[in-house]
């Protein structure tokens, strides 16, 4: 899956926060917030194609988590993403 | 000429080339005409109007709402390409184009030409105006708000909500029943963070179907969102909401990653010293009577 271009990542007042600036999300009414390892992982596969197991390890790496917790944690961060229509 | 609006300076052009132009212009915007002295500043953009219709290259929109648009309301259509950016303006029921305007990529240039009806013809050159101004002062912590603005006790407020929420009848009630009550702008009025961070309403030429072309300002005192109910009431709005408020009233091409940017900071810069409210009201004079005290009183 990949973030659908529009999409932009901001610090608004101290939040991560999702805001919908591309010209397909002119009605795109919504400001979706993130926490701390979803903004982290927004960053890191911004522009790029990607799976619920490279968000998996991209939380392993960044908070040494175990892979277990990190799976079930990418898994509900992805379905979050496409639920909310950020990622396709 | 030149104008000056919330403190910047733009130019028109040509004007005397359309009859639609020269016979309305006056009314509303010489209130802000200021002379071509260099001391008034140089100008942040220069419009010139063209008889000859304007062309460009691009035929594939970067974006359009010809289809989607109210009938009677202007369509828009926008292109790119090396030259700048393109806007074409037609009327929503017809492709029958009543403008055309290119913008420089710095958005320190532009040229018009206009043709429709006389009212079709200074609708289009009027929001074309707002447009440059909108596009060149965007990265000068300065934003255009669709909204209705009132002056009470030496404060602005602006009231926000969508078409036909009743923000410029909430700017009436406070008139009616409140004294000493001055409507400042009921379509368009600009914020601008002034050097000490602080946040000023501004009077300008764009005010809808009212006539009101104040060339004042006063510090923004409240951002408070209309909200059509059966019962008045005032609610501070948290952070996120303030700028999702605020956010969606401001135009602008926010896929142009420098004007988003611009944006983002000019509202969060608002949003950190001047509170934001929700007013769930009727159009009655006693929703004026609480929206005011909640916002004077922070409470």
């Amino acid at each position: 899956m990949k973030i659908i271009e529009g999409f932009r990542l901001r610090d608004v007042m101290g939040q991560a926060t999702v805001i919908g600036e591309g010209v397909d999300q002119v009605n795109f009414s919504k400001l979706i917030t993130l926490n701390e390892s979803a903004a982290f992982l927004w960053k890191e596969v911004e522009g790029k194609d990607f799976e619920v197991e490279t968000l998996a390890g991209l939380l392993v790496g960044e908070y040494g988590i175990d892979e277990a917790l990190a799976a079930r944690d990418a898994k509900s961060i992805a379905e979050q993403w496409i639920e909310a229509g950020l990622v396709r | 000429m030149r104008y000056k609006v919330a403190g910047h300076v733009f130019q028109i052009d040509g004007t005397d080339l359309y009859d639609a132009v020269a016979e309305k212009i006056d009314i509303p915007y010489r209130p802000f005409a200021v002379s071509d002295d260099e001391r008034e500043g140089n100008p942040l953009f220069v419009m010139e109007l063209q008889k000859e219709a304007l062309l460009w290259q691009e035929s594939v929109p970067v974006f359009t709402n010809r289809d989607n648009v109210e009938p009677g309301f202007i369509a828009l259509s926008v292109f790119k390409d090396d030259e700048g950016y393109h806007f074409e303006f037609t009327q929503s029921s017809s492709s029958q184009v009543n403008g055309r305007l290119s913008v420089s990529l710095d958005f320190s240039k532009a040229r018009m030409s206009l043709s429709g009806t006389d009212i079709e013809q200074w609708l289009t050159f009027t929001t074309g105006v707002n447009f440059c101004y909108m596009l060149s002062t965007a990265v000068h912590q300065t934003v255009l708000t669709h909204s209705s603005c009132v002056v009470y006790k030496d404060k602005a407020y602006i009231f926000l909500g969508k078409s036909g929420t009743g923000k410029s009848t909430h700017s009436r009630m406070w008139l009616k029943a409140l004294d000493g009550v001055e409507l400042m702008n009921d379509d368009h009025p600009v914020i601008r963070i002034d050097d000490a961070g602080m946040a000023i309403a501004y009077g300008s030429p764009w005010s809808g179907k009212t006539h009101c072309y104040k060339n004042m300002q006063a510090p923004l005192g409240g951002i408070v969102r209309i909200s059509r109910a059966p019962y008045n009431k005032a609610s501070r709005l948290a952070p996120i909401q303030a700028y999702g408020s605020l956010l969606t009233s401001c135009s602008g091409m926010s896929w142009e990653k420098e004007l988003a940017d611009g944006r983002d900071s000019t509202i969060q810069g608002i949003i950190r010293t001047v509170p934001s409210w929700v007013m769930e009201c009727l159009p009655d004079e006693d929703a004026a009577h609480v929206c005011s005290k909640s916002v004077t009183e922070g409470f």
